[in-house]
């Protein structure tokens, strides 16, 4: 706390004139003193306190104001309609106020942004950034550009990234790293960017087979791929650091003696990243027997501990959950019953950052979430989430605070991850 | 009583206390290290009213651990239940095993703050008193539980009532206010998808 003056100090007759006239008693407070009184209120009440003067909004406005305030962790949806106009925004959910948010995406000079993932402080986007030359007579001339955008969208800063071929955004898969670096997987050949040296980098990508949910953890991403026979999957574990992309032997595969068969159990496996960056969350159906067709009998979610090397079991979806997205038959009547209607129980999986969500065609308007609970080996607790607008593409995942965030050219400054 | 401090308030009333209670104040404390020969302090910009007040609010925390220490941190010698001698101590316990499990420190700070919460309970008037006389002298559980209390009188009120709790003007245009509302408008948007 800065302390005006020291006591004993000697205080001319004209200084205390002029205090006695100052209009109200908040005015003389020094301007930390505010700072303190409104950091002390909900981010809410904070906010709505901008119009009361030029006194308080000046305070809420200050940059050692707007960086002391604690980040909202919010989950986006990806909705196909909600990018684009009239009133372009991020559908957004809060967890801990359990409710739904609009951000507004206007700040945004491009005519139509596709959110694609989220870091965990920055939102990324695909526009379109062909300029519209004079029609070319050539029709197939005309060149299809596609550039990722990142912003914070609370503050409502962002920067464009260098543009590249509409390829890459049809078939890769965006990652964000740490400090606004990407890397986009395709099966061939990953992009990766940095901040610094501001340019896209190509590399082959040495994998045995299509990288499947590639995600980026502590600064390495980690894939699965499929090094099995065509009409029996198995599964393995690679993982290649952001340094070392380029390199012959950059991918390596993370296994131990010890796990067993532990990919084997899982039906089409999804990997998440976990809370605090060294744990991965392998998710996926839990085969209810090795017989190629056999239906799953529920979700299950294993975690894999990168500082052990050890698994364990994180979660598992309950039954009754399980049996909403069209699965947990208890009887192969049911499974024959379910096929012949055409039942389609496919789960998707999205998520970060310890928590996981899961949407399916059969379960409209809400999503299953899993979340870690306060002890490591409770199975973690399962809610659902309602309100959720149609059937949800994607969710990003991120956690966005309303310090200003100043893309300087060359020099982000961009939150700490 | 032990060592005394005498303070001089603005309006020229002398308060006499115990050094503990005094020197929660980091300015007190470090004018009374200096050589003084007559160990009166002045406070010129403090008046008495709010010198007592905040007095009161000393020695209540005298021999209490802040508000801001963590429960693993309370040194055992202010556990109600040794009677805040060390001696009573159990000599086998580290004092960070103490605080963590011991019931009475516990009890004990938080009954406390129950108590710095209904200290705080006033008007807006006194709370600026309290938190300039709190920066002034350096107090910082005063200046925290200050900053609380204006906070609660924030806390549920809309910008018109908050402008009479302060005594502010709206000093925006209508156009102003009307730009500053919509900006992040959808915070408050009842978003129903």
């Amino acid at each position: 706390m800065r302390v005006c003056r020291a006591a004993g100090e000697e205080v001319t007759a004209g200084a205390e004139e002029a205090e006695a006239e100052a209009a109200c008693p908040i005015q003389l407070l020094p301007q930390d003193a505010l700072h303190n009184v409104l950091g002390r209120l909900p981010l809410h009440q904070a906010l709505a306190c901008r119009p009361v003067s030029r006194l308080f909004l000046d305070a809420l406005s200050s940059p050692p104001f707007l960086s002391s305030l604690p980040s909202l962790r919010l989950l986006a949806l990806r909705h196909p309609r909600a990018a684009s106009a009239p009133h372009p925004s991020l559908h957004a959910f809060d967890p801990d106020l359990r409710r739904w948010l609009r951000l507004p995406l206007s700040f945004l000079p491009f005519p139509s942004a596709s959110p694609v993932t989220a870091s965990p402080s920055l939102l990324y986007l695909w526009v379109d950034t062909a300029a519209p030359f004079p029609p070319a007579a050539d029709a197939s001339a005309k060149s299809q550009t596609k550039s990722l955008v990142v912003c914070n969208p609370l503050s409502g800063s962002y920067r464009l990234l260098p543009p590249l071929g509409s390829a890459w955004s049809r078939h890769g898969t965006v990652i964000a790293g740490p400090g606004g670096s990407v890397v986009i997987v395709t099966e061939l050949a990953a992009l990766s960017y940095a901040p610094s040296p501001d340019r896209w980098l190509k590399f082959p990508l040495s994998l045995p087979s299509k990288p499947r949910s590639p995600i980026m953890m502590s600064g390495s991403v980690f894939a699965l791929c499929d090094v099995g026979a065509p009409w029996r999957s198995q599964w393995k574990l690679f993982y290649c650091s952001l340094a070392d992309l380029g390199r012959a032997h950059g991918w390596a595969p993370i296994e131990r003696h010890e796990w067993g068969d532990v990919f084997d159990i899982f039906k089409r496996p999804r990997l998440l990243a976990g809370a605090g960056g060294r744990q991965l969350l392998m998710i996926g159906g839990l085969r209810s027997s090795f017989v190629l067709d056999a239906p799953c009998s529920t979700v299950l979610i294993l975690r894999l501990d990168l500082d052990t090397m050890e698994w364990d079991e994180a979660g598992r979806m309950p039954l009754e959950m399980y049996r909403c997205f069209g699965g947990g038959f208890s009887s192969p009547l049911e499974v024959v019953a379910a096929a012949a209607a055409g039942a389609n129980n496919k789960v998707k999986v999205f998520g970060g950052d310890g928590k996981v969500w899961f949407s399916g065609k059969r379960v409209r308007g809400k999503l299953a979430m899993w979340e870690e609970g306060a002890g490591k080996s409770d199975g973690g607790l399962w809610s659902w989430v309602d309100g959720i607008p149609g059937y949800p593409e994607v969710i990003l995942s991120g956690s966005y605070a309303l310090d200003p965030v100043k893309f300087v050219e060359g020099e982000p400054a961009l939150l700490s991850q | 009583m032990g060592k005394t401090i005498k303070l001089i308030s603005g309006d020229g009333e002398m308060f006499e206390v115990e050094e503990a209670v005094a020197f929660q104040s980091n300015i007190i404390k470090s004018l009374a290290d200096e050589d003084n020969a007559d160990d009166c302090i002045p406070l010129p910009r403090v008046d008495s009213q709010i010198l007592s007040k905040v007095l009161e609010f000393c020695r209540k925390h005298a021999n209490s651990p802040s508000v801001h220490t963590k429960f693993a941190a309370i040194p055992s010698e202010l556990c109600p239940k040794h009677d805040g001698s060390a001696a009573g101590a159990s000599s086998s316990e580290s004092s960070s095993a103490h605080s963590e499990t011991c019931r009475a420190c516990y009890d004990a700070v938080m009954k406390l703050v129950q108590w710095d919460l209904e200290f705080v309970k006033v008007d807006l008037d006194l709370i600026h008193h309290l938190l300039k006389a709190a920066n002034y002298l350096d107090i910082e559980d005063l200046m925290f539980m200050a900053v609380e209390g204006a906070a609660n009188a924030i806390r549920g009120n809309n910008p018109e009532e908050i402008r009479k709790l302060f005594d502010l003007e709206n000093d925006f245009t209508p156009e102003e206010e009307k730009e500053i509302l919509k900006e992040y408008s959808w915070l408050d948007d009842p978003f129903e998808p």
